[in-house]
């Protein structure tokens, strides 16, 4: 699974812990989940979707391969 | 899994270092203190290479093997089962993950121990192996949050 999190969050203004803030999780979950090590939940994904003003499967890409 | 509150996570993880400390320092000088020679209540107890044992019986024994290691366990579950000060669904994976590689460690050291030690030495390792899983599963979670934390620090 890839995503633009980082992406989509530099374009909103948040830092790492802005947006944690805002999802109700750690800055560590962020910076997981932007390194790639951690795929969130469904609950998780689409709160950051909502926050950032994008949809779900913007900022997540079901690697193909 | 509804986890303990984070206010106990810390000082229950001082508590378990202090206790692993404290056993390890048992398992090297082995101290005898007259004070903790006690008369305490066992469910079975037998003499060493006796077939005969005895249910439920008063026997003297110096219990400090015995405090530390159940200070060692009760302290390591705490750390276990509290959440962290940033407990979200990630720490959640963390700590199954954790878990996952502690148990499987603890078997392989029980798998090497079983096929490559004999006599007293074995029992030794049996005797470490019981607290295994707790000692592994602290210092990987540990580390783990430490290392992300100096990661996140370094990031905007």
């Amino acid at each position: 699974m890839k995503n633009k999190l980082k992406l989509f969050r530099v374009a909103a203004g948040l830092t790492q812990a802005e947006l944690a803030e805002r999802a109700g999780v750690s800055r560590q979950t962020v910076y997981a989940i932007e390194k790639g090590k951690y795929v969130p939940s469904v609950r998780l994904a689409l709160r950051l979707a909502k926050i950032l003003g994008v949809r779900v499967e913007d900022i997540f890409i079901l690697d193909e391969t | 899994m509804k986890l303990l509150s984070a206010r106990y996570h810390k000082p229950a993880l001082a508590v378990f270092c202090l206790s692993l400390v404290a056993g390890m320092f048992f398992l090297i000088f082995w101290p005898e203190y007259d004070l903790l020679n006690l008369k305490v209540p066992a469910l079975y107890t037998d003499e060493l290479l006796q077939p005969d044992g005895k249910w439920l019986v008063w026997v003297r024994n110096n219990v400090l093997d015995e405090i530390i290691s159940l200070v060692l366990i009760v302290s390591g579950l705490i750390v276990m089962f509290s959440a962290v000060e940033e407990e979200d669904e990630f720490m959640e994976r963390l700590r199954l993950e954790s878990f996952r590689w502690a148990v499987l460690i603890s078997y392989i050291i029980l798998m090497i121990a079983i096929a490559g030690f004999y006599g007293l030495v074995f029992l030794w390792v049996m005797v470490i192996n019981i607290f295994a899983v707790l000692i592994l599963f602290v210092c990987r979670f540990e580390c783990l949050r430490y290392r992300l934390k100096k990661h996140t620090e370094h990031e905007k």
